[in-house]
Protein backbone atom coordinates (compact mmCIF):
# COMPACT_ATOMS: atom_id res chain seq x y z
CA UNK A 1 0.00 0.00 0.00
CA UNK A 2 2.74 2.23 1.02
CA UNK A 3 5.12 1.88 -2.22
CA UNK A 4 1.43 2.24 -4.45
CA UNK A 5 1.70 5.77 -2.61
CA UNK A 6 4.93 6.20 -3.34
CA UNK A 7 4.46 5.10 -6.67
CA UNK A 8 1.53 7.38 -7.26
CA UNK A 9 3.56 10.00 -5.75
CA UNK A 10 6.22 9.79 -8.21
CA UNK A 11 4.07 9.70 -11.06
CA UNK A 12 2.19 13.10 -10.17
CA UNK A 13 5.81 14.41 -9.46
CA UNK A 14 6.85 13.65 -13.57
CA UNK A 15 3.59 14.34 -14.99
CA UNK A 16 3.78 17.70 -13.06
CA UNK A 17 7.19 18.40 -13.93
CA UNK A 18 6.37 17.57 -18.01
CA UNK A 19 3.40 20.18 -17.35
CA UNK A 20 5.95 22.60 -15.86
CA UNK A 21 8.09 22.70 -19.05
CA UNK A 22 5.05 23.32 -21.22
CA UNK A 23 4.12 26.04 -19.35
CA UNK A 24 7.72 27.28 -19.25
CA UNK A 25 8.11 27.34 -22.47
CA UNK A 26 5.07 28.98 -23.51
CA UNK A 27 5.24 31.88 -20.76
CA UNK A 28 9.13 32.46 -22.22
CA UNK A 29 8.19 32.60 -25.75
CA UNK A 30 8.27 35.73 -27.15
CA UNK A 31 5.87 37.66 -28.81
CA UNK A 32 6.75 39.40 -32.38
CA UNK A 33 8.33 43.04 -31.85
CA UNK A 34 5.97 46.07 -32.02
CA UNK A 35 5.67 48.11 -35.43
CA UNK A 36 8.23 50.45 -36.10
CA UNK A 37 6.75 53.31 -35.27
CA UNK A 38 5.78 52.48 -32.02
CA UNK A 39 8.86 54.67 -30.30
CA UNK A 40 8.14 57.30 -33.09
CA UNK A 41 4.53 57.31 -31.52
CA UNK A 42 5.77 57.45 -27.79
CA UNK A 43 8.28 60.29 -28.53
CA UNK A 44 5.84 62.45 -30.31
CA UNK A 45 3.77 61.76 -27.36
CA UNK A 46 6.55 62.64 -24.79
CA UNK A 47 6.73 66.04 -26.56
CA UNK A 48 3.29 66.93 -26.31
CA UNK A 49 3.40 66.29 -22.80
CA UNK A 50 6.85 68.22 -22.44
CA UNK A 51 5.10 70.90 -24.21
CA UNK A 52 1.95 70.48 -22.09
CA UNK A 53 4.36 70.45 -18.49
CA UNK A 54 6.38 73.86 -19.81
CA UNK A 55 3.31 75.50 -20.72
CA UNK A 56 1.61 74.89 -17.24
CA UNK A 57 5.25 76.17 -15.88
CA UNK A 58 4.87 79.38 -17.41
CA UNK A 59 1.31 79.62 -16.59
CA UNK A 60 2.24 78.70 -12.51
CA UNK A 61 5.50 81.00 -12.45
CA UNK A 62 3.08 84.14 -14.28
CA UNK A 63 1.09 83.46 -10.79
CA UNK A 64 3.39 83.47 -8.44
CA UNK A 65 4.81 86.80 -9.94
CA UNK A 66 1.34 88.21 -9.74
CA UNK A 67 1.44 87.62 -6.18
CA UNK A 68 4.06 89.10 -5.51
CA UNK A 69 2.44 92.20 -6.36
CA UNK A 70 0.07 91.93 -2.36
CA UNK A 71 1.99 93.14 0.48
CA UNK A 72 0.74 90.59 2.09
CA UNK A 73 2.15 87.89 0.56
CA UNK A 74 5.47 87.24 2.47
CA UNK A 75 8.87 86.00 1.51
CA UNK A 76 8.26 82.87 2.82
CA UNK A 77 5.00 82.11 1.29
CA UNK A 78 6.48 82.43 -2.37
CA UNK A 79 8.92 80.21 -0.99
CA UNK A 80 6.51 77.42 0.06
CA UNK A 81 4.73 78.24 -3.28
CA UNK A 82 8.13 78.01 -4.92
CA UNK A 83 8.79 74.81 -3.29
CA UNK A 84 5.10 73.12 -3.40
CA UNK A 85 5.18 73.62 -7.45
CA UNK A 86 7.82 70.83 -7.37
CA UNK A 87 6.48 68.37 -5.17
CA UNK A 88 3.15 68.32 -6.64
CA UNK A 89 4.69 67.61 -10.19
CA UNK A 90 2.73 69.13 -13.33
CA UNK A 91 -0.33 69.49 -12.11
CA UNK A 92 -1.28 72.81 -12.61
CA UNK A 93 -4.46 72.56 -11.50
CA UNK A 94 -3.46 71.61 -7.62
CA UNK A 95 -0.96 74.37 -8.10
CA UNK A 96 -3.26 76.97 -9.15
CA UNK A 97 -5.68 76.14 -6.27
CA UNK A 98 -3.23 76.80 -3.82
CA UNK A 99 -1.72 79.51 -5.00
CA UNK A 100 -5.79 80.90 -5.47
CA UNK A 101 -5.90 80.43 -1.60
CA UNK A 102 -3.10 82.35 -0.92
CA UNK A 103 -4.57 84.99 -3.32
CA UNK A 104 -7.40 85.26 -1.90
CA UNK A 105 -5.87 85.33 2.00
CA UNK A 106 -4.15 87.84 0.81
CA UNK A 107 -6.95 89.81 -1.29
CA UNK A 108 -8.63 89.30 2.21
CA UNK A 109 -5.82 90.44 4.41
CA UNK A 110 -5.39 93.86 2.36
CA UNK A 111 -8.52 94.67 1.39
CA UNK A 112 -9.17 94.38 5.29
CA UNK A 113 -6.23 96.68 5.90
CA UNK A 114 -7.30 99.08 3.30
CA UNK A 115 -10.92 99.70 4.95
CA UNK A 116 -9.38 99.25 8.32
CA UNK A 117 -6.83 101.96 8.19
CA UNK A 118 -7.34 103.94 5.24
CA UNK A 119 -9.83 106.39 4.21
CA UNK A 120 -12.28 106.40 1.71
CA UNK A 121 -10.73 106.61 -1.95
CA UNK A 122 -7.21 105.82 -0.92
CA UNK A 123 -7.22 102.76 -3.10
CA UNK A 124 -6.53 104.28 -6.61
CA UNK A 125 -9.08 103.06 -9.41
CA UNK A 126 -5.79 101.37 -11.38
CA UNK A 127 -5.52 99.07 -8.33
CA UNK A 128 -9.23 98.73 -7.81
CA UNK A 129 -9.44 97.74 -11.39
CA UNK A 130 -6.43 95.42 -11.29
CA UNK A 131 -8.17 93.86 -7.82
CA UNK A 132 -11.07 93.22 -9.40
CA UNK A 133 -9.10 91.29 -12.78
CA UNK A 134 -7.28 89.01 -10.66
CA UNK A 135 -10.35 88.06 -8.41
CA UNK A 136 -12.30 87.07 -11.60
CA UNK A 137 -8.98 84.86 -12.79
CA UNK A 138 -9.30 83.25 -8.69
CA UNK A 139 -13.12 82.75 -9.55
CA UNK A 140 -12.07 81.16 -12.94
CA UNK A 141 -9.61 79.01 -11.36
CA UNK A 142 -12.27 78.02 -8.47
CA UNK A 143 -14.68 76.85 -11.52
CA UNK A 144 -12.03 74.88 -12.10
CA UNK A 145 -11.34 73.30 -9.00
CA UNK A 146 -14.59 72.91 -8.17
CA UNK A 147 -15.21 70.92 -11.97
CA UNK A 148 -12.43 68.56 -11.64
CA UNK A 149 -14.08 67.88 -7.88
CA UNK A 150 -17.25 66.86 -9.56
CA UNK A 151 -15.93 65.11 -12.57
CA UNK A 152 -13.76 62.85 -9.65
CA UNK A 153 -16.60 62.44 -7.70
CA UNK A 154 -18.80 61.31 -11.03
CA UNK A 155 -15.47 58.59 -10.89
CA UNK A 156 -15.57 57.19 -8.08
CA UNK A 157 -19.77 56.86 -7.78
CA UNK A 158 -19.31 54.93 -11.06
CA UNK B 1 25.37 78.38 -21.41
CA UNK B 2 24.68 78.62 -17.61
CA UNK B 3 21.45 76.43 -17.41
CA UNK B 4 23.77 73.57 -18.79
CA UNK B 5 26.48 74.36 -16.32
CA UNK B 6 23.87 74.04 -13.52
CA UNK B 7 22.24 71.04 -14.85
CA UNK B 8 25.75 69.64 -15.09
CA UNK B 9 26.46 70.64 -11.45
CA UNK B 10 23.31 69.12 -10.03
CA UNK B 11 23.77 65.31 -11.92
CA UNK B 12 27.37 65.13 -10.24
CA UNK B 13 26.15 65.93 -6.57
CA UNK B 14 22.54 63.24 -7.24
CA UNK B 15 24.43 59.93 -5.46
CA UNK B 16 25.30 57.28 -8.10
CA UNK B 17 22.25 56.26 -9.75
CA UNK B 18 20.84 52.77 -8.93
CA UNK B 19 21.23 51.37 -12.28
CA UNK B 20 22.13 52.25 -16.00
CA UNK B 21 18.31 52.87 -16.56
CA UNK B 22 18.43 55.36 -13.19
CA UNK B 23 20.81 57.33 -14.82
CA UNK B 24 18.68 57.82 -18.38
CA UNK B 25 15.92 58.87 -16.54
CA UNK B 26 18.00 61.53 -14.68
CA UNK B 27 19.08 62.37 -18.40
CA UNK B 28 15.37 62.15 -19.11
CA UNK B 29 14.57 64.68 -15.98
CA UNK B 30 17.31 66.92 -17.59
CA UNK B 31 15.24 67.31 -20.62
CA UNK B 32 16.96 64.78 -23.03
CA UNK B 33 14.95 63.35 -25.66
CA UNK B 34 17.81 61.15 -26.54
CA UNK B 35 17.96 59.38 -23.51
CA UNK B 36 13.93 58.61 -23.03
CA UNK B 37 14.14 57.33 -26.50
CA UNK B 38 16.64 54.68 -25.05
CA UNK B 39 14.37 54.00 -22.41
CA UNK B 40 11.80 52.94 -25.08
CA UNK B 41 13.57 51.05 -27.07
CA UNK B 42 14.74 48.85 -24.36
CA UNK B 43 11.91 48.45 -22.68
CA UNK B 44 9.34 48.55 -25.39
CA UNK B 45 9.39 44.51 -26.33
CA UNK B 46 9.19 43.29 -22.17
CA UNK B 47 5.95 45.59 -21.48
CA UNK B 48 4.76 44.61 -24.79
CA UNK B 49 4.84 40.64 -23.80
CA UNK B 50 3.55 41.35 -20.41
CA UNK B 51 0.29 43.08 -21.93
CA UNK B 52 0.03 41.13 -24.41
CA UNK B 53 -0.05 37.69 -22.65
CA UNK B 54 -2.80 39.46 -20.46
CA UNK B 55 -5.16 40.31 -22.66
CA UNK B 56 -4.07 39.12 -26.59
CA UNK B 57 -4.53 42.09 -28.31
CA UNK B 58 -1.56 43.40 -29.97
CA UNK B 59 -3.36 47.07 -30.68
CA UNK B 60 -4.36 47.38 -27.06
CA UNK B 61 -0.58 46.13 -25.88
CA UNK B 62 0.62 48.77 -27.98
CA UNK B 63 -1.40 51.06 -26.22
CA UNK B 64 -0.98 50.01 -22.70
CA UNK B 65 2.76 50.09 -23.53
CA UNK B 66 2.89 53.99 -24.75
CA UNK B 67 0.49 54.62 -21.57
CA UNK B 68 2.62 53.22 -19.57
CA UNK B 69 5.75 54.87 -21.43
CA UNK B 70 4.00 58.37 -21.02
CA UNK B 71 2.79 57.75 -17.16
CA UNK B 72 7.12 57.28 -16.79
CA UNK B 73 8.27 60.04 -18.46
CA UNK B 74 5.03 62.75 -16.47
CA UNK B 75 6.95 61.15 -13.34
CA UNK B 76 10.54 61.62 -15.01
CA UNK B 77 11.15 64.43 -12.51
CA UNK B 78 9.44 62.88 -9.30
CA UNK B 79 11.61 59.75 -10.05
CA UNK B 80 14.73 61.37 -10.45
CA UNK B 81 13.99 63.26 -7.04
CA UNK B 82 13.12 59.92 -5.22
CA UNK B 83 16.85 58.61 -6.62
CA UNK B 84 18.43 61.41 -4.97
CA UNK B 85 16.82 61.11 -1.95
CA UNK B 86 18.52 60.16 1.03
CA UNK B 87 17.18 56.55 2.00
CA UNK B 88 18.57 54.56 4.91
CA UNK B 89 20.73 51.92 3.39
CA UNK B 90 18.41 48.64 5.00
CA UNK B 91 15.74 49.89 2.80
CA UNK B 92 17.49 50.06 -1.08
CA UNK B 93 15.97 51.77 -3.53
CA UNK B 94 13.43 50.07 -6.04
CA UNK B 95 15.14 49.28 -9.16
CA UNK B 96 14.12 50.87 -12.49
CA UNK B 97 12.31 47.58 -13.60
CA UNK B 98 10.24 47.42 -10.54
CA UNK B 99 9.11 50.78 -10.94
CA UNK B 100 8.46 50.54 -14.59
CA UNK B 101 6.10 47.16 -14.12
CA UNK B 102 4.49 48.80 -11.17
CA UNK B 103 3.12 51.78 -13.79
CA UNK B 104 2.24 48.80 -16.18
CA UNK B 105 0.51 46.86 -13.89
CA UNK B 106 -1.47 50.09 -12.78
CA UNK B 107 -2.01 50.82 -16.52
CA UNK B 108 -3.51 47.44 -17.28
CA UNK B 109 -6.02 47.44 -14.19
CA UNK B 110 -6.98 50.91 -14.99
CA UNK B 111 -7.53 49.88 -18.70
CA UNK B 112 -9.24 46.51 -17.17
CA UNK B 113 -12.12 48.76 -15.37
CA UNK B 114 -12.34 50.93 -17.99
CA UNK B 115 -13.07 48.45 -20.90
CA UNK B 116 -15.15 46.24 -18.07
CA UNK B 117 -13.96 43.20 -19.85
CA UNK B 118 -13.98 41.34 -16.60
CA UNK B 119 -13.45 43.04 -12.79
CA UNK B 120 -9.45 42.82 -11.52
CA UNK B 121 -8.62 39.55 -9.73
CA UNK B 122 -12.45 38.47 -9.84
CA UNK B 123 -12.38 35.35 -12.14
CA UNK B 124 -11.50 31.58 -10.14
CA UNK B 125 -9.65 29.70 -12.25
CA UNK B 126 -11.81 26.92 -11.39
CA UNK B 127 -14.68 28.68 -13.00
CA UNK B 128 -12.61 28.00 -16.25
CA UNK B 129 -14.50 25.35 -18.89
CA UNK B 130 -12.20 24.13 -21.75
CA UNK B 131 -14.10 20.49 -22.25
CA UNK B 132 -16.29 21.92 -24.73
CA UNK B 133 -13.73 23.74 -27.07
CA UNK B 134 -11.03 21.07 -27.52
CA UNK B 135 -11.58 18.09 -29.57
CA UNK B 136 -9.50 14.82 -28.14
CA UNK B 137 -6.43 15.59 -30.24
CA UNK B 138 -5.31 18.60 -30.10
CA UNK B 139 -3.34 20.15 -31.94
CA UNK B 140 0.01 22.03 -30.85
CA UNK B 141 -1.64 25.63 -32.34
CA UNK B 142 -4.73 24.59 -30.23
CA UNK B 143 -2.65 23.51 -27.32
CA UNK B 144 -1.60 26.42 -27.51
CA UNK B 145 -4.44 28.54 -27.99
CA UNK B 146 -5.57 27.15 -24.91
CA UNK B 147 -2.79 28.00 -22.99
CA UNK B 148 -2.79 31.68 -23.49
CA UNK B 149 -6.31 32.04 -23.12
CA UNK B 150 -5.89 30.20 -19.62
CA UNK B 151 -3.48 32.44 -18.90
CA UNK B 152 -5.59 35.44 -19.72
CA UNK B 153 -8.20 34.33 -17.97
CA UNK B 154 -6.22 33.81 -14.52
CA UNK B 155 -7.05 36.02 -11.64
CA UNK B 156 -5.06 39.36 -12.38
CA UNK B 157 -2.34 39.09 -9.46
CA UNK B 158 -2.01 35.40 -10.56
CA UNK B 159 -1.58 36.63 -13.76
CA UNK B 160 0.69 39.39 -13.41
CA UNK B 161 2.68 37.26 -10.66
CA UNK B 162 3.69 34.13 -12.91
CA UNK B 163 4.47 36.30 -16.30
CA UNK B 164 7.08 38.80 -14.07
CA UNK B 165 8.79 35.48 -12.54
CA UNK B 166 8.98 33.39 -15.81
CA UNK B 167 8.76 36.08 -18.56
CA UNK B 168 10.55 38.98 -16.96
CA UNK B 169 12.71 36.50 -15.01
CA UNK B 170 12.16 39.06 -12.00
CA UNK B 171 13.09 38.04 -8.59
CA UNK B 172 10.31 36.95 -6.13
CA UNK B 173 11.35 40.21 -3.83
CA UNK B 174 11.11 42.49 -6.39
CA UNK B 175 7.57 41.43 -7.34
CA UNK B 176 6.35 41.62 -4.32
CA UNK B 177 7.47 45.31 -4.68
CA UNK B 178 5.79 45.62 -7.63
CA UNK B 179 2.65 44.49 -6.73
CA UNK B 180 2.42 45.86 -3.45
CA UNK B 181 2.82 43.13 -1.08
CA UNK B 182 4.92 40.16 0.31
CA UNK B 183 6.95 36.99 -0.94
CA UNK B 184 5.01 34.60 0.38
CA UNK B 185 1.63 35.83 -1.42
CA UNK B 186 3.52 36.04 -4.12
CA UNK B 187 4.69 32.23 -3.89
CA UNK B 188 0.80 31.94 -3.13
CA UNK B 189 -0.14 33.45 -6.40
CA UNK B 190 2.49 31.94 -8.41
CA UNK B 191 1.69 28.30 -7.13
CA UNK B 192 -2.01 29.02 -7.91
CA UNK B 193 -1.36 30.00 -11.10
CA UNK B 194 0.31 27.28 -11.99
CA UNK B 195 -2.01 24.21 -10.66
CA UNK B 196 -4.41 26.24 -12.82
CA UNK B 197 -2.04 26.30 -16.04
CA UNK B 198 -1.29 22.24 -15.56
CA UNK B 199 -4.78 21.46 -15.18
CA UNK B 200 -5.75 23.74 -18.37
CA UNK B 201 -3.10 21.68 -19.81
CA UNK B 202 -4.71 18.44 -18.72
CA UNK B 203 -8.05 19.51 -19.52
CA UNK B 204 -6.64 20.02 -23.32
CA UNK B 205 -4.91 17.12 -23.83
CA UNK B 206 -7.33 14.57 -22.66
CA UNK B 207 -10.74 16.21 -22.25
CA UNK B 208 -12.46 13.39 -20.96
CA UNK B 209 -10.41 12.85 -17.51
CA UNK B 210 -10.85 16.82 -17.24
CA UNK B 211 -14.84 16.48 -17.32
Amino acid sequence: MKNAFALKGNSDATENARLDAIIDGYLEAQIPPPSPLFADAVMAAARIQAQKDRNSDSLSDSLLSRLRDFPAITEETMVRLAEMKSSIGNSILAYSSAAAVAACAALAVFMGTANATLPRGVVSADDFAQMSKIDEEINGIAALVIQEEFIDLLGKKR
Amino acid sequence: MQAKAQNEMTRNHQPAPFDEDAALMFQVADGSEHAFRMIVEKWQRPLMNYFFRSCRDAHFSEDMAQQTFLNLFRAREAYAEYLSRDIPPEKPKAKFSTYLFRIARNVLITEYRKKARRPAEAMDPSEMEFGNEVSESSSVAELEEIFYSSVERLPENHRTAILLLKQQQISYEEIAEIMKSNVQSVKTWIHRARAALRQALQNAENPEKGK
